[in-house]
């Protein structure tokens, strides 16, 4: 957060435990969902004359609400969401089956890793990698 | 006597630019706007006297107090920029001050999750000992706070059984709202005894007294009576304002802001107005509303945002800040 508000122009790290000497693939997922989050605060608070709402907050007045404004269906689109962590009531967490952050990480990783692909190399192009390996490997004595 | 830890404006510390000049600008002037025009629903008949007094224009029926920029600027003037908390021993007090940062831990939850078997249960008057006794070991907390309601104890006396645990577990200052006028009173004379009196309390208090606006811009009266009681007792005020952007507050960051202050200025009004100089914390716990399960989600990077933005406010106006994280 600190490096990303001092203008840093990469951040890495994502994933990393034990001062890097674990990776962990459910941790990676975890940073990524709070790397949103400190995206979103990078993007700070816009002051203008939508945004101070000051003929909105008039018209409501004292001990009224905001649900039924348009600005609030519009707005509604550009508050933060999260994939994992779960922002129900804890009686809805529970009948959800308590999804610890965590374990829904590392599902969300075998999720990724089952149905994502990246796409494929040409055949060709796979062909001669391949091949400038095992050429490698033969020099340092492994037969395929 | 401690002090907190030097951040922005100090040489070396850490500063994060919220606002421009003229984002302050307009927020204090769109404040002076709303609270002019709109105005702030004020419950307590005793309040509505008292921001008469202070030269507000009240109307008794509608409860609607209208409050002119000259009568902000006026409260803004007489407001302290450091105060000192005092604890029960006087070497635990602390300097709140512009630009230095002191931590304290949440307070109230209504349930604990058990150290002994993880229960989620409700908390008690033990749970406030245990809870007040550990952040008094924790030399990284300055202050301390009656983190849980005790729910074994009859409730209209819950806060005053929460005071006599907290009294016996820390000589950290700490703070604490009140239920109304009748549990100020008894608390303000616990608190005496404490202190060695009411003379001794009124230079030393050792009491915070805690109140919440209700968004948008309403004053209830629990929170008037905690105010009237502090200041009447010389001791220091922290109202948290709880917006609930695109519930209670509009969905924006600004406007929720506006509404905030809006709040913080009104409370403000009554409490300089009751004791000029009265310490005062400008303080927010303001969140969004999660349109997908309407909740208040608290944890997200909109609060992070809305208490940056609190304590932005807070230093354009020279007035100590006490915000929300962790």
């Amino acid at each position: 957060m600190m490096a990303l508000l001092a203008g840093a122009s990469v951040i890495f790290g994502p994933g990393m435990l034990e001062s890097g000497i674990t990776f962990d693939l459910g941790q990676l997922v975890v940073d990524h969902e709070l790397i949103a989050m400190t995206k979103y605060c990078r993007s700070g608070i816009a002051v203008n004359d939508a945004t101070t709402a000051i003929e909105e907050i008039i018209s409501a007045g004292p001990a009224s609400h905001f649900l039924e404004n348009a600005s609030t269906l519009t707005g509604m689109r550009n508050l933060s969401t999260t994939k994992l962590i779960d922002r129900q009531v804890r009686e809805s967490w529970e009948a959800a089956g308590s999804p610890e952050f965590y374990e829904s990480a590392k599902q969300e990783a075998r999720r990724i890793l089952r149905e994502h692909h990246a796409a494929p190399l040409a055949d060709d192009v796979a062909r001669e990698m391949r091949a400038v390996v095992a050429a490698a490997d033969r020099e340092v004595g492994v037969f395929d | 006597m401690k002090r907190g830890v030097q951040t922005a404006a100090h040489s070396g510390g850490t500063q994060v630019t919220v606002f421009s000049e003229g984002d302050m600008d307009d927020l204090h002037l769109g404040t002076l706007e709303i609270l002019d025009h709109t105005g702030v629903f004020v419950e307590s008949d005793e309040a509505l006297d008292l921001f008469a007094d202070a030269g507000c224009r009240v109307n008794r029926d509608t409860h609607i107090v209208k409050i002119a920029p000259t009568v902000v600027a006026d409260a803004l003037r007489s407001v302290r920029p450091s105060f000192r908390l005092c604890g029960r021993s006087p070497a635990d007090d602390v300097l709140i001050e512009q630009g230095r940062v002191v931590f304290a831990p949440f307070g109230e939850g209504l349930m604990v999750n058990d150290l002994a078997t993880g229960e989620n249960r409700q908390s008690t008057k033990q749970d406030v000992a245990d809870v007040v006794l550990l952040a008094d070991g924790l030399e990284g907390l300055e202050l301390n706070n009656a983190a849980v309601v005790p729910r074994d104890v009859p409730p209209d006396n819950a806060e005053l059984h929460s005071l006599e645990a907290t009294f016996h577990n820390t000589t950290k200052p700490f703070g604490i709202s009140f239920l109304g006028k009748r549990d100020c009173e008894l608390a303000t004379k616990m608190a005496a005894i404490v202190a060695g009196g009411a003379d001794a309390l009124y230079e030393r208090p050792l009491l915070m007294f805690v109140g919440c606006p209700v968004a948008p811009l309403v004053l209830p009266t629990i929170l008037t009576d905690n105010f009237i009681a502090g200041a009447r007792a010389n001791a220091p005020i922290q109202c948290t304002s709880m917006g609930m952007a695109g519930g209670s507050t509009p969905v924006s960051l600004a406007g929720t802001l506006m509404v905030q202050n809006c709040e913080q200025m009104a409370s403000l009004v009554l409490v300089q107005h009751v004791n000029r100089g009265n310490p005062y914390f400008y303080g927010s716990s303001t969140c969004t509303m999660d349109m997908r399960w309407g909740s208040s989600a608290v944890g997200t990077p909109e609060t992070a945002l809305y208490m940056a933005g609190t304590a932005a406010m807070a230093r354009y106006y020279g007035v100590p800040s006490w915000t929300a994280g962790y």
